[in-house]
């Protein structure tokens, strides 16, 4: 039976069917826009390397496996399927995070084709000695990329840094040398493992039928929907690992990431949370804070400074940086502020600004249909609902964000990560 | 995408897509400058005048007023649009129907034009803290560039190829103008930016085509009495009689391929849709000979893409490999043109880059910026705007005329990061 979830405010529903297969699908109804676009996720991410298989046997995989699967999907027998959405006039793409792997496309038309060849292809895998091997190659690159991009390198470094045992600390995309590792064998357990239709989300967003797209999905995707995949996650120490990490790079003005390690919320909590330290981040850091003013006029930090609220399962923190001239000043001048609003406590005024704030964010979402469509099939992977965003926003307290002030911030768990020039 | 242009005083013109379709209202203000050794000025004004205003003399002020217009954003960055730069100026405010309480598109349209033309002024100029500062945060972007190797790769090569050209300058300018930009210097270049600048608003929104009118001439009026001078179409470039080539080493693990080649077609050439065309079948898709070629078959690369800039009529190929291999990637780029040169492209090639294009022209649509930049950098080179015609006229390219946009192509420059490492000694 389809459901819907609404926003009235908004005017912006979504319908939702579970099928029998256990596969949840989600449909955005968006009409007079041209795009159409659809994304079918498995719940596994780089963080899943560790698990207990269908036949009850513990595995341990090489890092990176779930991000090199993303990438052998696309091959079949007699092609790659990116050129077959391509003859459809479809865009088709893919990425791997540390929880999840999203297959997607946007089109404008053959839309029936298009999410038919999405179904089909995701629960299609070939995988043959020589086709993984030349996957190396084109991975290799991938991961120099990366190694050569200051941004990557100063976010994963920290993470390392805050992270004892979580495998959040390793790169999505693995390391040089755990990609040689990665044979087909692996691959077909891992596909066997988790994609699973009751581990699985179909997220369509655009002009369509809802539906008329369960139909299909019901029909593209078989199984009973049984369980049977227990993931193992190490036991994470509340300490972090290192408190400080640098390196040098090829870059223009330094970086630096400051890291404050967090407790998981319960999964209950979890939504909430996010809500709340999204306001208590932007009261603190935000452009219209007195910490960022201050940062600012010294000459320490530009429009690229940021702060965000990154968790998932079995690891939260919030975390803030950019580019300065002076990393190791930044960092001083960051404690000594932050000592001194601890001290003073919030202004219940800073955080009605930053409720309002997020509420025009939130309504200004929902003019991309596929941004909405990718936040929310991320936040349903994780047992969440995007929509009850709009709610929480006005119903969060200033009392709310002043205690996870006190808990996120009196006695922190930091780790601060650095590049700097090596010229 | 129906934008409908209302000619306003001076020279300047209001282009408004009055649709229920988005939750937001957007506004660009956009202004066409040359591309100068003056283009740090250009770069440095729009990011003091997001400092503040007089009546909002503080950044923090600013700031938390737009926070309680429900996160109305308001920001100014610069454009490089062939040899011009394009300052543009955008404002987007959530709807007051999905909002409870007031509409916040009135005053943020007052915002927007304090931001335009009343920033606080000390001694006949723009105030002197703002500017050090500003100067230093422009100073460590252009620094930053560095920092992002596939961006400053077709810096690198575009210096090589355009040499003195005003196409050469980046965007933001360069370093060396830096210091001589005083608040009283660029007080006077803004204002003689809004006086001389071909200038358009862009409106999307659920508005009424006498309201959008409203409040473009309220923004006009307060900008005053203008002299426009034309725009600036950019100068040709010719290829030097035997390619340039230039290596450059870092300490760097991926290497930065680099490719420029002119065209013998520009945006503004009825023939221009072939060279779309043959873009798209050399490198602009995942279907595209580069990436098949080069990634998919000989696992070189995890990007290999080609993107043409109509204006100037450049066409440049991007590639990410490993030292070791760069004459190996070079010769499969260049040998691939070839056969593009001789039309051994199947006809299935040229049907999947329709598509695709086609895909792309109709997206634009779905996304109010998307449609603005669209509809702006289609009127300046004088194509149609409707989305069926666009379509149409690519349809219409014959294979022969894809094959000559191939012939046209010359080879000028070729650049590569290298990374220090010992590499197997191709060259110098």
């Amino acid at each position: 039976m389809a459901t819907k979830i609404e926003v009235p405010a908004l005017r912006e529903e979504i319908w939702q069917e579970v099928l029998p297969s256990g596969l949840s699908c989600y449909v955005l109804p968006k009409p007079g826009f041209a795009t159409r676009y659809a994304s079918f996720s498995t719940r596994y991410g780089s963080c899943d390397q560790t698990f207990v298989d269908r036949d009850g046997k513990l595995r341990e995989t090489p890092a990176g496996i779930a991000h090199f699967l993303e990438h052998k999907l696309f091959e079949e027998k007699d092609g790659n399927v990116a050129e077959r959405f391509s003859a459809l006039g479809a865009m088709s793409n893919a990425y791997t995070n540390y929880g999840a792997t999203s297959y997607l496309f946007s089109t404008t038309e053959h839309f029936r084709e298009a999410l038919d060849l999405l179904l089909q292809f995701v629960q299609r895998p070939y995988f043959t000695e020589e086709n993984v091997e030349k996957e190396q190659g084109i991975i290799a690159e991938e991961l120099r990329m990366y190694l050569d991009d200051p941004r990557s390198v100063v976010f994963q470094n920290l993470l390392a840094a805050l992270y004892q045992r979580h495998p959040v600390r390793v790169e999505i995309g693995g390391t040089l040398e755990s990609i040689r590792r990665i044979g087909p064998d692996e691959l077909f357990l891992c596909h066997r493992t988790f994609y699973q239709p009751g581990n699985m989300v179909l997220m369509v967003a655009g002009d369509v039928d809802p539906a008329e797209v369960f139909a299909m999905a019901r029909k593209a995707v078989g199984g009973t929907g049984e369980p049977g995949l227990r993931r193992v996650y190490p036991e994470e120490p509340r300490p972090v690992a290192e408190e400080m990490t640098r390196q040098r790079m090829a870059v223009g003005v330094p970086l630096i990431t400051i890291g404050f390690k967090d407790d998981p919320a319960p999964p209950e909590e979890a939504l909430r949370r996010e809500v709340i330290m999204e306001i208590l981040l932007d009261v603190l850091f935000g452009p219209s804070s007195e910490i960022h003013r201050q940062l600012y006029e010294e000459g320490l930090i530009g429009q690229q400074f940021s702060s965000s609220y990154f968790s998932g399962d079995g690891y939260a923190a919030s975390v803030l940086g950019g580019p300065t001239p002076d990393p190791d000043r930044l960092l001083a001048r960051v404690e000594t502020l932050l000592g001194e609003t601890l001290m003073r406590g919030l202004d219940p005024k800073d955080v009605e600004r930053s409720r309002r704030r997020s509420l025009g964010e939130f309504v200004a979402l929902f003019n991309a249909p596929e941004a909405v469509a990718h936040a929310f099939s991320e936040y349903a992977l994780r047992g969440l609902d995007l929509m009850a965003v709009h709610d929480l926003l006005q119903e969060v307290t200033a009392d709310d964000v002043g205690r996870r002030l006190q808990e996120q911030f009196h006695t922190p768990r930091r780790s601060v990560s650095i590049v700097e020039s090596a010229g | 995408m129906a934008f409908i242009e209302t000619p306003l005083e001076s020279g300047a013109s209001l282009f408004l897509w009055s649709t229920p379709k988005f939750k937001t209202t957007t506004v660009r203000v956009l202004l066409r400058a040359p591309l100068s050794q003056g283009a740090s000025a250009g770069a440095l004004v729009p990011m003091i005048l997001q400092r503040g205003t007089r009546s909002l003399p503080q950044t923090i002020l600013l700031s938390r007023r737009l926070d309680m217009l429900f996160g109305a954003e308001l920001r100014a960055d610069v454009l490089k649009f062939g040899e011009e730069q394009v300052t543009i100026f955008h404002l987007e405010v959530a709807q007051s129907s999905y909002l409870s309480g007031e509409d916040p598109l009135p005053e943020a349209m007052t915002l927007l034009g304090d931001v335009l033309t009343e920033p606080p002024l000390e001694s006949g100029g723009l105030r002197g803290e703002w500017v050090s500062q500003e100067r230093e945060n422009l100073r460590r972007r252009i620094q930053g560039i560095y920092s992002d190797k596939a961006h400053y790769a077709q810096l690198r090569l575009v210096e090589a190829m355009c040499g003195d050209e005003p196409y050469a300058i980046p965007r933001l300018g360069r370093l060396e103008d830096l210091d001589r930009h005083t608040g009283e210097g660029l007080w006077r270049h803004w204002q003689e930016t809004l006086r001389r600048a071909p200038l358009a608003i862009y409106m999307v929104g659920d508005l009424e085509s006498a309201a959008a009118q409203d409040h473009a001439r309220r923004l006009l009026a307060r900008i005053g009495r203008r002299e426009v001078r034309p725009p600036v179409l950019a100068t040709s470039h010719a290829a030097p009689a035997s390619p340039r080539e230039v290596r450059e080493r870092q300490p760097v693990t991926q290497g930065k391929l680099a490719i420029g080649f002119t065209t013998s077609l520009h945006a503004w050439d009825p023939g221009y849709p072939a060279l779309s065309m043959m873009n798209g079948i050399y490198g602009g898709f995942s279907h595209s000979r580069l990436f098949q070629e080069v990634r998919e078959r000989h696992s070189l690369a995890y990007y290999a893409q080609s993107q043409v800039d109509g204006l100037k009529g450049l066409l440049f190929v991007h590639l990410g490999i490993a030292p070791a291999n760069r004459q190996a990637a070079q010769d499969l780029v260049l040998e691939q043109l070839e056969v593009l040169r001789r039309g051994e492209f199947r006809p299935q090639e040229a049907e999947d880059t329709l598509k695709g294009i086609a895909t792309q022209i109709e997206q634009s649509e779905d996304a109010p910026s998307e449609a603005i930049m669209t509809d702006f950098e289609l009127r300046a080179a004088g194509r149609p705007t409707e989305p069926k015609r666009r379509i149409a006229a690519l349809a219409a390219v014959e294979r022969d005329e894809i094959v000559a946009a191939a012939q046209g192509l010359t080879l000028d420059t070729v650049y590569f990061l290298d990374g220090e490492g010992d590499g197997d000694g191709d060259e110098d």
